[in-house]
């Protein structure tokens, strides 16, 4: 006993160790995240330029009224993410559902080798994803338009042609994110109880019917939250985007959070970036509470 | 008839190995090509149609060691990840055991209100952390990055663990506490080494999310404590791309995580749905 910590009357310890043992992690946690967010509120209800650090009049709510009702740049970069998310996630359940049930299938063989290569890319770091496959999508030199060659198409200005551009982030954030499906699908679909399952076949029923009728309903759950999850993430979406097209041709990608980040540390109107941040967060911290309702009853 | 049947299912079974194995390949093919680029010389790199059979070289490996300040760059990836890790699961676990297994007063809410914050927009926190590190002189320092990434990590940590520790049998804790160990004692002589997998597993994801990230890094560092994302997406000039220190360079960055990843396979699903799927 010669650490002075342990020196606290052992009974006021004992009788709140609970406390004693949170404590750390909740005033870091003040410190390095509540303290800022309480500050980022403070500092979305003014008009702030860093260039101009003198003048910060408070305004009250006009940042956030900018956005909702007077900017267009804003409308596009909603209407952006609501057609990345209208895509990207159908396909990468659909894809990842149908690799899982593949990988499920009880006698093939090299499943652990084709499991282990199909999650892969979700754990590149995705600023690597992001300028891999810029140059992959290069007109001239990437790789990507020499095999479309090879089946005699014509090659495509994937990042600099408007109707290609929103393509291209679909395309890549597919190729980074049904590894993703596929992996939690896969996990559902492999601890789905036995019995139902085999009750059905007595009953009958075709492995088609089995699979819509018995097994799909039965990891609704799963699925829900792996897909709540790629909402959020779609949302957030910063890396691959800040280096694949930046919002470009003209504002063919603009997304929220890149339009955020350029306002706020590139432009330094802190003030309209907060809010900015705010209405994300809100649209985020909504879908974060369904996820936490379906995680505490799964 | 019973011949047909035979057809009909060597069929499928030929499908189901099609649709794999292309899907594999469409999958890996970029990674192939990333790793494969990065051994090509420097003439090779362009070529279309590509060279699939060369001989390797490193040339490139040694070019951005030398002369882009590698070296340094991974150094940083290290520290911060190492140094935000280390003190999330530290803190984490203190925390973890308290809310898994002590009662507190609304505990449940404290547990909840932790992860929501892990699922914030990183942009929220990262406009203050800047005028703050500003003025605290951390913009560009390891401290204020490991702090920075301490706003994924805790969370995260302090969930993940919540989660290891609920799955102990109460009775290999109650043997202990009844033998007159202390909670602190219980816990980091029977808890914690019990879960020794899974808090390996908490901590390689934090590895993970802390190599991997951008934003924080971007926003609030520039060349001194800059970790490997930040120079990487910096080969992508306004004027010149540097295809070749790209594909070195993003190899250091990727192999690690991969091999990380593929280590941390059983608990992959766990980490990336933030313990909602075992």
């Amino acid at each position: 006993m010669t650490i002075p910590v342990m020196r606290i009357p052992s009974k006021l310890l004992y009788k709140n160790t609970a406390y004693f043992l949170i404590l750390p992690a909740i005033a870091t946690l003040l410190f390095v995240i509540i303290s800022p967010m309480i500050y980022s509120i403070f500092i979305s209800l003014h008009t702030w330029y860093l260039a101009k650090p003198k003048v910060r009049p408070f305004i009250g709510l006009k940042n956030y009224y900018f956005f909702l009702f007077e900017d267009p740049i804003f409308r596009v970069a909603l209407r952006n993410t609501v057609s990345l998310l209208g895509v990207c996630i159908p396909v990468e359940f659909g894809l990842g559902l149908l690799l899982a049930s593949l990988l499920n299938r009880k006698n093939l063989k090299a499943q652990r080798f084709f499991r282990s290569c199909l999650i892969l890319p979700l754990a590149v770091t995705p600023i690597v994803v992001g300028v891999l496959w810029k140059f992959i999508l290069h007109p001239r030199y990437g790789i990507l338009n020499y095999f479309l060659s090879l089946l005699g198409l014509p090659s495509i200005e994937w990042i600099a042609d408007p109707r290609f551009a929103l393509v291209s982030v679909m395309m890549v954030d597919i190729w980074e994110w049904t590894p993703f499906m596929v992996l939690v699908l896969y996990a559902g679909l492999v601890s789905l109880p036995q019995a139902p399952l085999e009750a059905a076949k007595i009953d009958g029923a075709s492995g088609w019917q089995e699979f819509i009728h018995i097994a799909i309903p039965l990891v609704t759950p799963i699925i829900t939250v792996a897909i709540l999850i790629r909402v959020m993430d779609i949302i957030k979406m910063f890396d691959i985007i800040y280096v694949l097209t930046r919002g470009g041709p003209g504002d063919a990608t603009e997304l929220l959070s890149l339009y955020n980040f350029r306002i706020g540390l590139n432009y330094f109107y802190i003030g309209r970036a907060a809010a900015l941040s705010w209405l994300i967060a809100i649209m985020v911290i909504v879908i974060a509470q369904v996820f936490l309702k379906i995680t505490k009853t799964a | 008839m019973k011949k047909k049947t035979d057809l009909g299912v060597a069929f499928k079974h030929g499908l189901v190995y099609f649709v794999l194995i292309v899907a594999t390949i469409f999958l890996i093919f970029p990674l192939f090509w990333l790793f494969s680029s990065a051994l090509k010389e420097s003439q090779h790199i362009w070529l279309i149609p590509p060279v699939w059979i060369f001989r390797p070289v490193l040339d490139h490996f040694a070019l951005i060691f030398r002369e882009r300040n590698f070296v340094k760059f991974l150094t940083n990836s290290l520290i911060v990840a190492c140094g935000s890790t280390a003190i999330s699961i530290f803190l984490g676990s203190l925390a973890a055991y308290s809310l898994a297994r002590l009662t507190i007063k609304g505990g449940k809410h404290i547990a909840f209100w932790i992860i929501s914050l892990r699922m914030m927009p990183p942009i929220v926190v990262i406009l203050p952390l800047y005028l703050f590190f500003s003025r605290l002189r951390l913009i560009d320092t390891h401290l204020g990055l490991i702090l920075a990434h301490i706003t994924l990590n805790l969370p995260f940590a302090v969930w993940m663990l919540m989660g290891f520790l609920r799955d102990v049998p109460r009775e290999i804790e109650e043997a202990a506490l009844t033998d007159g160990c202390s909670h602190i004692g219980t816990l980091f002589k029977i808890m914690l080494p019990v879960i020794a997998p899974g808090l390996a597993a908490t901590a390689v994801f934090c590895v993970i999310w802390s190599w991997n990230d951008f934003i924080f890094a971007f926003s609030l560092t520039s060349t001194e404590a800059a970790t490997l994302p930040v120079p990487i997406s910096g080969f992508l000039g306004d004027y010149v791309w540097e295809w070749s220190a790209f594909y070195a360079g993003g190899s250091i960055a990727a192999l690690p995580i991969i091999l990380l990843a593929l280590l941390a396979q059983k608990y992959l699903v766990r980490g990336m749905t933030f313990g909602a799927v075992k």
